[in-house]
């Protein structure tokens, strides 16, 4: 059959599937301050804690899962602070299946929590050491406790995607039964692909009746892609940090989630996009970790028009290469002079000082100029461009 | 069809094509070098219809003869040429042995930036097939916005290139806006409608090109242009790295490829286009094997496949143990005892535990080995 795992033996992917459109609200839960957080390196001090929670509400996320109050101290502070603030967006924090755990949860005030426990059979033998009935005894004692003292419970399985597929689906009707609000489906080692993603949560969707939450891992680079799969099949909540932020390679990016539902998916979440791109500064700050310049949807160089190629475009109709425009995640339009350059980015760059150089002109300075940064091994600064163009009008007597 | 699928890299090109990024001749040999030895067959070298530089760092590609590693195959060498025929002109004179011939095909592009007809795009490329014909030489026929292109028409487009003698179509989905089933869907269907092979070139603007390569080739395309890292327009092509371990982890299919040169690949591709590689690059980024946080350090210490879908060494990483604010008392005692031959017992790992902690938080990073030994020597002297 389609599942299994070699395109020799795939066979057509079903019409059903490809026709596959995203119904209803979908709901972000971000974890940067968790998952985001708990990536090899990364430490938040609590005052950026709370400035990111504050961001994430701005921006208007529907929940944020801010932290691990078991770990204690500093922690647990940063947690009751962010509780205190009352921002509009639901407040969940992660525990492991354990009722210790919880109740430091509830010493904190949030109003919601993950539960988070194994599902794999790799993990329950190599990891936890117990068996498959323990995980389902933690399942149902953990989600009692925190269904008794009203939370909103989010049931995680993590390393769902190597779970035993009629074991996932005990687990997940163990949590229903026992209380749960709804399921999180972890892609923990990020080893999904859309295809695959789409079959597993559908038959969750179906059998549970659970609202389905996608937690993906960008290890192949598909977080985002199996994200909105899952959403296709019926999920509606998606676990998001800012610039993927997470456990080795990521989660799924918060900012190419939300612009690929807007722009791929025709979803749109009615969120601040434009903050985007400073939250993402900021979390980059934060973590210590710098904003690459190609980020996806983020990146400063995404609108900056260098080759001949769309700068031709842009320069007549910027719809002929942005899908959306940059103000709407905070960024601007800009035109470099370098080696791919042509005559459009010249003229555009030489209007933008106030000359109005002739085609003939252009044509000459486009070889020079291509030269010079293929010498320098970089982009041009305006003022290069500029120099060069008033040395042709000398040379010319003009 | 694992033998079926060709890998064309495009870090030359389109990767040299990113905002600021400028390979002198060297490094373009040197990274043609670095491909041919881990066995990529095929490459797009350059532009060189962008002047007399790009031909010599084309020809200096062409001349250093490179076969593609244990096979001894000659490696491919392509050069890309607009649909006109001085482009192809300039091609031919660098001694390629197959060009690129592209063109926008959708109608936004053929209205809005040439002002044209869709008719004009196809006389166009019959000019440049026939130009490239006369030079005796190999030709892709690539779709410039192909995933905004309406789909007739696009058929229409390969159709011809069909006709004109084209070993390969190339799809590329110029602004990365399709998503694994519509290209799915796409690639089908035109799979239907020609027997060309059929080339994936695909964007990374909302972070789907791994995906969305995969998907195409799940419904039938064989060849994937990608580029070391991932480098190319904007934010990028899908990453060779991510397609071939994805191929072969979660598909089983094994393009032939030395894997564990990736990381040392992708190093000398950073250093030449000035873009370092992000430490949570998917497959390549040193992070992606690095252990913190208690639950994963535990799970990784009692066995790798817990967290790791492969070994760190298939592509040249390490593994890395992290001490830091998120990190358990398991991993404490294992680093004690692994590398500083000092036992822990449950207790003394608890209390310091709870002091690296709070050393992390205020240093706000991981502690040092020195940083550690402090603090495991001010417990055990009684310092508060």
């Amino acid at each position: 059959m389609y599942m299994q795992r070699s395109f020799g033996s795939a066979g057509d992917v079903p019409e059903e599937m490809l026709a596959a459109k995203i119904q209803g609200q979908v709901y972000i839960d971000d974890t940067t301050l968790r998952d985001g957080e708990q990536t090899a390196g990364v430490v938040f001090a609590n005052e950026e804690k709370i400035n990111i929670a504050r961001m994430l509400a701005r921006l208007g996320v529907h929940q944020i899962e801010v932290g691990i109050p078991a770990m204690g101290g500093d922690e647990k502070k940063a947690i009751r602070e962010i509780v205190d603030l009352e921002l509009p967006a639901s407040i969940l924090a992660w525990n492991r299946a354990v009722i210790g755990d919880i109740q430091h949860s509830l010493d904190c005030g949030v109003n919601a929590v993950a539960v988070s426990i194994s599902s794999s059979d790799i993990h329950i033998k190599h990891k936890l050491m117990r068996d498959r009935q323990w995980v389902l005894d933690s399942v149902r004692r953990s989600v009692e406790f925190a269904k008794n003292h009203d939370l909103y419970v989010s049931v995680s399985a993590e390393d769902a995607s190597r779970a035993d597929a009629d074991f996932l689906l005990e687990f997940a009707l163990t949590a229903k039964e026992a209380g749960a609000d709804r399921f999180r489906y972890c892609d923990t080692v990020g080893i999904l692909d859309p295809f695959e993603t789409y079959q597993r949560v559908k038959v969750l969707v179906e059998e549970t009746g659970l609202p389905i939450e996608m937690h993906t891992h960008n290890d192949f680079g598909m977080a985002v892609a199996n994200a909105i799969a899952g959403l296709k099949a019926g999920a509606t909540y998606v676990n998001t940090t800012v610039n993927g932020l997470g456990e080795r390679a990521g989660n799924a990016s918060l900012e190419e989630l939300v612009m690929a539902l807007r722009y791929c998916e025709g979803i749109d979440l009615k969120l601040n996009t434009s903050l985007f791109r400073e939250l993402s500064e900021y979390v980059a700050l934060a973590s210590g970790r710098r904003l690459p310049a190609w980020k996806p949807v983020v990146g400063s160089s995404l609108f900056v028009y260098e080759s001949e190629g769309r700068a031709s475009g842009a320069t007549r109709d910027p719809g002929t290469y942005e899908i959306f425009s940059p103000d709407e995640v905070g960024l601007s339009r800009r035109f470099n002079v370098g080696k791919y350059s042509g005559p459009s980015v010249v003229y555009q760059k030489l209007r933008e000082y106030g000359h109005h150089p002739s085609e003939e002109e252009v044509r000459e300075l486009v070889p020079t100029l291509r030269s010079k940064s293929i010498a320098l091994k970089r982009s041009l600064f305006d003022k290069e461009v500029v120099e060069e163009y008033t040395a042709l009008r000398g040379r010319k007597g003009k | 069809m694992t033998a079926g699928i060709r890998l064309l890299d495009t870090t030359l090109r389109d990767g040299e094509q990113a905002v600021g990024v400028i390979f002198t001749r060297r490094e373009k040999e040197q990274i043609a070098a670095l491909l041919a030895e881990i066995g990529v067959p095929a490459i797009e070298a350059g532009f060189p219809a962008l002047g007399p530089e790009e031909k010599e760092c084309v020809q200096a590609v062409v001349k250093a003869d490179l076969k593609v590693r244990d096979k001894g195959d000659p490696l491919e060498v392509n050069a890309f040429a607009r649909a006109r025929r001085e482009d192809i002109r300039d091609a031919a004179a660098c001694g390629v042995q197959g060009v690129i011939i592209s063109i926008s095909t959708s109608d936004i592009h053929i209205e809005r930036k040439f002002q044209r007809s869709r008719a004009w795009v196809l006389e166009r490329v019959e000019e440049a097939a026939d130009e490239t014909k006369a030079r005796g030489l190999a030709f892709t026929v690539s779709a410039e916005d192909a995933s905004r292109t309406d789909l007739s028409f696009l058929i229409e487009y390969y159709r011809l290139a069909e006709k004109l003698g084209a070993r390969m179509v190339r799809y590329c989905d110029s602004l990365g806006v399709d998503d694994p089933f519509s290209v799915y869907g796409r690639i089908k269907r035109i799979g239907q409608e020609i027997s060309l092979p059929i080339e994936m070139h695909m964007h990374n603007d909302f972070g789907m090109a791994t995906a969305n390569v995969l998907a195409g080739l799940r419904a039938g395309a064989s060849s994937v242009a990608a580029s070391i890292g991932g480098l190319g327009e904007r934010t990028g092509n899908s990453p060779l790295e991510e397609v071939v371990m994805a191929l072969k982890y979660l598909h089983g299919l094994d393009l032939g490829i030395d894997t564990s040169r990736f990381r040392e690949v992708a190093e000398y591709v950073a250093g030449a286009s000035q873009r370092a590689i992000p430490i949570w690059k998917a497959i390549i980024g040193t992070n992606v094997f690095a252990h913190e946080s208690g639950i994963h350090a535990d799970g990784i210490l009692k066995n790798p496949a817990n967290y790791e879908a492969f070994s760190p060494e298939e592509v040249g990483l390490e593994r890395q143990m992290i001490i830091g604010k998120h990190s358990g008392s398991k991993a404490l005692i294992h680093k004690f005892a692994g590398e500083f031959g000092i036992d822990l017992d449950a207790d003394t790992a608890n209390r310091l535990l709870e002091r690296v902690r709070a050393a992390a938080v205020e240093l706000k990073r991981p502690l040092f080995d020195k940083e550690l030994m402090l603090l495991y020597k001010q417990l055990t002297n009684g310092v508060e």
